[in-house]
């Protein structure tokens, strides 16, 4: 075992998990105020990175310039699945959750049909400059970037949950829905918004991912499962308990293929994950 | 200001309100009365856009209220306090009072509506800080009637205030509405605390199976024979 390298491995965690809690604070926003869950979320983030790659091939776009692009495109598509999936079904979690397990095949065709199964990688002008910390440690910059961003959302989403009507409609709606409608809140609207917001959030990871990753079509269900994961285990809701488990499983991942060889090693932050919900049934962050 | 005409509503085919017709006047303190599956409860979630009547005109200020989405009849002017409280318990009580404000129209008027409700409950501003869930029944009952006042509302709906209450809280509550009452409120009360509601309200109806079986000033209520036997125990 290398522990000089630990330093290294857990700041690595860190800064992957991190976009890893935008996934599943992507779903959690969903879940609040729907109940529902959609499986297709993983296949969204690979739409965007794919979307990326476009405009990368296209118009040589570099992929954080291109968020400009991609995350009004995904607020759209956030608010499409709202409108023409989740409303429809009005809510019933078994179906939205059947329905999103067509969408993401669906997805996922379609990219194969357009990119091919081969896979691809772009380039940012960021991508191969490193930051050194003492002696220990070399960051890439994207996951930096990364971090950073991460960070600075969480930062936003607070202050707006906790001071601003708009965050204390979401609330509302979320704790209980008749008395948002009978207080004057727009229950729809709030919903529609929340999911736009969702797919914003899903532009944002799919950037951040863009300059370390490779692309594939297949890469969706990863992505939907390293979000599921920190959802339920920071309980649902909770948004910042989240993104905290989102470092964890990023963690777990970073640990497992550096210090443990083979198939266990990859499979860490699942066994993670099933042993904190025997131990923890309720998640992470609840008191009971 | 409102008149139902013959309300019909229900619940996948069964109906619970049938030919309900009634009316709350300008500056009005009216009570509906009835027992537990009466219908009281959807009648009043007909006036708020909660359940849509399969029959019939719910008439305010001229405009028919059927289709209307709740949140638009609370700007209209209709407030209601729902039964069994129904605050947001993980916000505070500021906060929910603040929700009480959320409708366009109403975020203006929010701080001094906020003053108003603090001095007509002084325990909310004790309390102001704390979260809603953890507040005693009482308290919560405050807070729902300070939330639905910060709307700014002409017409108060209440569905059934008193349940669950000590009689101190049933008094305080009672005098803080007869206060709003005379302050211009028109005020729609929703009971099966006849005793209570009878001695508060100028006139009534009383419901029984989804019918108004009989309707009248306080006095008229209170010797009739049929309310003294089947609501008073007298």
């Amino acid at each position: 075992m290398d522990l000089s390298i630990l330093p290294q491995t857990i700041a690595q965690g860190v800064l992957v998990g991190s976009t890893y809690g935008l996934i599943g604070l992507s779903m959690g926003l969903m879940y609040s105020v729907s109940g529902a869950i959609s499986l297709a979320q993983g296949h969204m983030v690979s739409m965007s990175m794919y979307l990326v790659l476009s405009l990368y091939t296209g118009l040589q776009l570099d992929p954080y310039v291109s968020v400009a692009i991609t995350l009004p495109v995904l607020a759209l598509a956030g608010a499409a699945l709202y409108w023409f999936l989740i409303r429809p079904l009005s809510g019933n979690a078994i179906m939205v959750f059947q329905a999103s397990l067509g969408l993401m095949f669906l997805i996922e065709n379609v990219l194969l049909m357009i990119y091919g199964g081969q896979f691809h990688q772009v380039p940012s002008i960021v991508s191969n400059r490193f930051i050194t910390f003492g002696d220990a440690m070399i960051m890439k910059l994207p996951l930096l970037i990364g971090f950073g961003v991460t960070g600075a959302l969480a930062g936003i989403l607070f202050v707006t949950l906790e001071y601003t009507d708009y965050g204390r409609s979401m609330r509302a709606v979320h704790q209980n829905e008749r008395s948002a409608a009978l207080v004057g809140v727009n229950v729809q609207k709030v919903r529609l918004w929340v999911f736009a917001m969702s797919g914003a959030v899903i532009a944002i990871a799919g950037v951040l991912l863009v300059p370390s990753t490779p692309l594939h079509p297949a890469e969706g269900l990863k992505y939907t499962l390293v979000g599921l994961m920190p959802l339920v285990l920071a309980g649902m809701s909770n948004f910042f308990g989240i993104l905290l488990s989102g470092v964890i499983i990023g963690l777990a991942e970073a640990i497992g293929t550096v210090y443990i060889s083979g198939a266990i090693g990859l499979s860490l932050p699942y066994i993670i994950f099933i042993l904190i919900l025997i131990f923890r049934p309720h998640g992470l962050f609840k008191g009971h | 200001m409102l008149e139902l005409q013959s309300v019909h509503a229900g619940y996948d085919g069964i109906e619970v309100l049938s030919n309900v017709s009634l009316s709350v006047g300008d500056g009005d303190y009216v009570t509906l009365l009835g027992a537990n599956n009466a219908g009281k409860s959807t009648l009043v979630n007909c006036i708020s856009g909660l359940v849509r009547p399969t029959n019939g005109r719910i008439i305010y200020k001229g405009s028919d209220l059927v289709g209307v989405p709740p949140h638009e009849i609370t700007s209209m002017g209709i407030c209601q306090v729902p039964e069994g409280r129904q605050l947001f318990p993980s916000m505070t009580v500021l906060e929910n009072l603040l929700m009480g404000g959320i409708a366009p129209n109403a975020r203006s008027r929010r701080p001094e509506r906020l003053e108003f409700v603090f001095e007509l409950f002084p325990r909310l501003a004790e309390r102001r800080k704390q979260q809603a869930g953890t507040l005693s029944g009482g308290e919560q009952q405050m807070a729902a009637i300070g939330r639905a006042l910060i709307g700014g509302p002409t017409l108060l709906v209440l569905d059934e205030p008193s349940l669950g209450l000590s009689p101190l809280f049933v008094k305080a509550i009672f005098e803080a509405l007869r206060g709003l009452h005379q302050g211009g409120l028109s005020i729609l009360l929703v009971e099966q605390n006849l005793s209570v509601a009878l001695r508060h309200a100028q006139r009534g109806y009383v419901l029984e199976r989804g019918e108004i079986v009989l309707a009248g000033n306080n006095a008229k209520l209170r010797d009739d024979p049929h309310v003294r036997r089947a609501y008073l125990g007298l």
